[in-house]
Formats: structure tokens, C-alpha cells, sequence
């Protein structure tokens, strides 16, 4: 009963956490660091806080707390309301299916998997908003975001599993990827 | 530890469990589809939507935005600190020739009201403008916008001109009680009025997403000549005319382009301007008839309310 209660309790603090670094990434986002289009593109820092979650510790990355912080995301940042949200549900769902294979596997595998759903993602928001009729963004630009994504992701996960001792896929064994 | 948590729950429960969130994830794909909807359909709803939200979180953003704008801006300056003894010195003697030109100035500005009083020329309002900090940018690459920390309270309006020091940046899209959002003249949905100088040839300007945005709608455009100045035109009555916006280049494809005078790479704060049209023509006028043809016993005096017709005793 005290353990139920005691992982209970750790999984709150978790989903704390999620919001905490997700709304913080937000405000990163949105820090105005220069606003020409020709400017050092900003990475999805959402995207790359919300996959940790998912891969690592699933159960407290739930689908409406993921959902809350992505309509967050698009609305201080500029983004298709809603979209981007959805986009991110999808992307940590996607990316939750997928730990099973990836416990104990190189780091190597988790990028290539976080790096195919940021691009599903990206892609995804683009076709959504020509087919909505409004004009999507150059797709060099959104490609340019999702490469900068990309790149951040080791960075990011390296930092979170330094501040929450939430380590590497490979300490997980195989059997723990399919609980939720 | 997590799987002995689930494995004690029964067939049941788990079976509950699976449902709902299940239900949780159809709700919240309709929830963000209804959202993008209404994003598309009803954007001054959404608008404001993120405004209340930007309000309630604005004076927390500045904790993180601010520091980072202040280290971005430190990075940027530090090749300018490098050489600042050489800049200090140029600077003494800019302002020392800048004094000159102000007492030049003055005078020539005491002479000018003189003249137009004379003239009794009917001056348009001067406009008052708010200065706002920017504090935040569009993260990513599907909008080119910039919020502000002024807002409802301190008398922006939508639509208002956001200038920096030197030209034209964009214009309100959305105010909120403390903050504003401003559609930057970069944007996919942003079209000005302009009119180039010295030709007179007016245009519009529509931004794509590059940084220099073209120019639609170009009349004579044989008359128009790379480096003419482009400034708004005031035509629709949301902008002041006369705001600075930049120059006109022609690219390789013969397109029309303008770079723009205001720095975005640089932009810290912006003016609002509060602008309201003291004139504005918004019904046709009368119908003007030959002498005889009249029907109306008194025409000059329906030209005259027309606010076209001379005084009769001016009329031959």
C-alpha cells in the first residue's frame, strides 16, 4: 500500500517535472532571439522534453498533460493552434509504442527513432496547413527547425538525465519498455 | 517496481483503464482539431485567446526572456566593445555636428509653423506613439510576429504601426490588456499600402517570408528604379502616411522586392503608433449637373453640402 502510494507520489512529481521543463522550454522558445526570417532557427525544445518522457518514463507523460503544454507551446509561440499540439500527442504516443524495442539498445537507435518523429511531425504540421488552405511555411525554414530538433535532442536528454537521474534507454531492462 | 504496480491490478480494471484513455485520446484529438478550426476560421477568437494567456504568464516569461535578450545582446555587442575606445571618439564628434543641425533645425521648424499659420493650412493630428519592450518571438518558422509589453491599458488599438527608430516594423494584430502581438511586415499574411518616391507609384507590399518582401500590385512599374524609397501610403486609413519603410531593389527574376530600413536582427523596442484619420471621405458625392439641366431650384447650395461648392458670391 505505502509502495503504491509511494510510486504514486513519484509519478506527480514527474508529471511536475514534465510541465516545469516544458513550460520553461516554451519560454525559451518564445525569448525573442532576433526576428528576421534570416535569424538562427529556434529548436522545438517541447518536442525534444516531451520525447525523454515518453521513452523514459511514459506513465508520467500522460496524453493530456503532453496535449496542455503542446496548446501552451502553440499559443505563445505562434503556431497553427492545436496543431502542433496534436502533433506532439501523436509524436510521444508514437515514440511510447516504440520503447519496448528500444530498451537496451545504443543511443544511436533512440535518436534515429526521435529524429523519424520530429520529421513525421514537421511534415505532418506542413501538409495540414496547405491543405487547410493557409499558406505553410518555406519548407527549407521548417526543415531547417526540425534539423536544429534534431541536433538539440542528445543535448537535451544529456542535461535532463543529469538534473533527474533519469539515465540512458540502455539501463532499462527489456521487459520495464512495456510498462506504462 | 512499475510492472508488480500494474500487475496487481485485475482483468477489470485494467480493462477500464484502457478505456478511458482511450476516450481521453479521442477527446483530445477533437479538442485539437475543433481548435485548428476555429484558429482558421475565427482567428480574432484564438487572437485573444492567446493574449489572456500571454497576459497571465507575461510577468513570469520576463524571468527567462529577459536574461537570455540581455546575453543574445551582450554576444552581438562584443565585437563592437572591442573597438569602443575608437567608437567614443567618433561618437563626440557625430554629436558635436548633430548640435549644429538641431539649432539648424530648430529654427527651421519655428519658421515652417510660422508659414503654415500664414497659410492657415489645416495640419493632420500628431500622432502619439507607446514604446514596448519585445518580449517574445514566433519560435518557429510558421509566423513572423513578436509580442510586445504594451497593450489595451496603455491605448494600443489594433491595426496601430509598430516602428522602430528608423522605419516601419509591422502592425498590431491582436491586443491584449498588457501585451500586443505585431505582425511582422516579413509575414505570409502581411500587405501594406506603400508608395514609392520619388515617382509617386503606389503598391503593395506582401511579405513572404524572406526578408526582403515583395512588391504586388506595382503601377508603371517602368517608372519605378532600384533604390527608390518606399513609404506607406496611408491608404485605407490604418496607418499614418509617410512611415519610412524601405528601399526598392530588383532581383535576378525581375521581381520587385523591398529591404527594409527598420533592423530586425537588432529590434528591442518598438513604437506603437495611435493614429485616427482626421478626415475620411465615406460617401460618393453629389452628382455635379450642367447649367439649365437642373432640376433643383438651389444647386450650388447642394454642392455646398456636398462640401465641394464655392460660396456664390465667388462664382461668376
Amino acid at each position: 500500500m505505502s509502495a503504491g502510494r509511494e510510486t504514486g507520489l513519484r509519478r506527480a512529481l514527474r508529471m511536475a517535472a514534465l510541465a516545469g521543463f516544458g513550460l520553461l522550454a516554451v519560454t525559451l522558445e518564445a525569448a525573442p532571439l532576433g526576428l528576421s526570417p534570416a535569424a538562427v532557427t529556434s529548436p522545438d525544445l517541447v518536442f525534444c522534453i516531451v520525447a525523454h518522457w515518453a521513452l523514459r518514463v511514459p506513465g508520467a507523460a500522460p496524453v493530456l498533460l503532453v496535449f496542455a503544454l503542446g496548446l501552451a507551446r502553440d499559443l505563445l509561440t505562434d503556431l497553427p493552434v492545436g496543431l502542433g499540439a496534436l502533433g506532439l500527442v501523436f509524436a510521444a504516443e508514437w515514440l511510447k509504442t516504440r520503447r519496448a524495442l528500444l530498451a537496451r539498445q545504443p543511443f544511436v537507435l533512440e535518436w534515429l527513432a526521435v529524429a523519424a518523429a520530429a520529421a513525421a511531425m514537421a511534415a505532418a504540421l506542413w501538409l495540414a496547413v496547405l491543405l487547410s488552405l493557409a499558406q505553410p511555411p518555406f519548407a527549407a525554414a521548417l526543415a531547417r527547425h526540425t534539423a536544429a530538433t534534431i541536433l538539440v535532442y542528445p543535448l537535451v536528454t544529456a542535461c535532463l538525465g543529469w538534473v533527474l537521474g533519469i539515465g540512458s534507454l540502455r539501463d532499462l531492462p527489456r521487459a520495464a519498455g512495456e510498462a506504462r | 517496481m512499475r510492472r508488480t504496480e500494474r500487475g496487481q491490478g485485475s482483468d477489470p480494471s485494467e480493462g477500464l483503464n484502457r478505456a478511458i484513455q482511450r476516450t481521453i485520446f479521442g477527446a483530445v484529438i477533437i479538442a485539437g482539431i475543433v481548435l485548428f478550426v476555429l484558429w482558421r476560421t475565427d482567428n480574432p477568437r484564438v487572437e485573444q485567446m492567446r493574449l489572456t494567456l500571454m497576459d497571465a504568464v507575461l510577468p513570469s516569461m520576463g524571468w527567462v526572456t529577459e536574461p537570455l535578450a540581455v546575453m543574445t545582446e551582450i554576444a552581438r555587442d562584443y565585437e563592437a566593445v572591442v573597438d569602443i575606445y575608437e567608437q567614443n571618439r567618433a561618437l563626440r564628434r557625430e554629436i558635436q555636428r548633430l548640435h549644429a543641425w538641431r539649432e539648424t533645425a530648430r529654427q527651421l521648424e519655428e519658421e515652417n509653423a510660422q508659414l503654415r499659420a500664414l497659410n492657415n493650412l489645416n495640419q493632420p493630428p500628431r500622432t502619439t506613439f507607446v514604446t514596448g519592450d519585445i518580449i517574445a518571438d514566433s519560435g518557429g518558422p510558421f509566423r513572423e510576429s513578436a509580442l510586445v509589453n504594451v497593450g489595451a491599458r496603455d491605448g494600443v488599438v489594433d491595426g496601430s504601426a509598430a516602428v522602430d527608430g528608423v522605419g516601419l516594423v509591422g502592425r498590431v494584430s491582436g491586443v491584449g490588456e498588457r501585451a500586443s502581438r505585431i505582425l511582422l511586415l516579413t509575414d505570409f499574411s502581411s500587405r501594406i499600402p506603400v508608395i514609392l518616391k520619388p515617382r509617386g507609384r503606389r503598391a503593395v507590399l506582401a511579405g513572404d517570408g524572406t526578408p526582403a518582401p515583395r512588391l504586388e500590385f506595382l503601377d508603371a512599374s517602368e517608372q519605378v528604379k532600384p533604390g527608390d524609397l518606399v513609404k506607406t501610403s496611408g491608404d485605407g486609413g490604418v496607418f499614418p502616411p509617410d512611415i519610412p519603410v524601405g528601399r526598392v531593389i530588383v532581383t535576378p527574376s525581375q521581381e520587385w522586392r523591398v529591404v527594409l530600413l527598420s533592423d530586425y536582427s537588432r529590434l528591442e523596442f518598438v513604437r506603437l503608433l495611435r493614429y485616427r484619420p482626421d478626415t475620411r471621405i465615406d460617401r460618393p458625392g453629389g452628382l455635379v449637373l450642367p447649367d439649365g439641366a437642373a432640376r433643383d431650384p438651389r444647386p450650388a447650395e447642394r454642392l455646398g453640402a456636398g462640401g465641394t461648392g464655392r460660396p456664390p458670391a465667388l462664382t461668376e
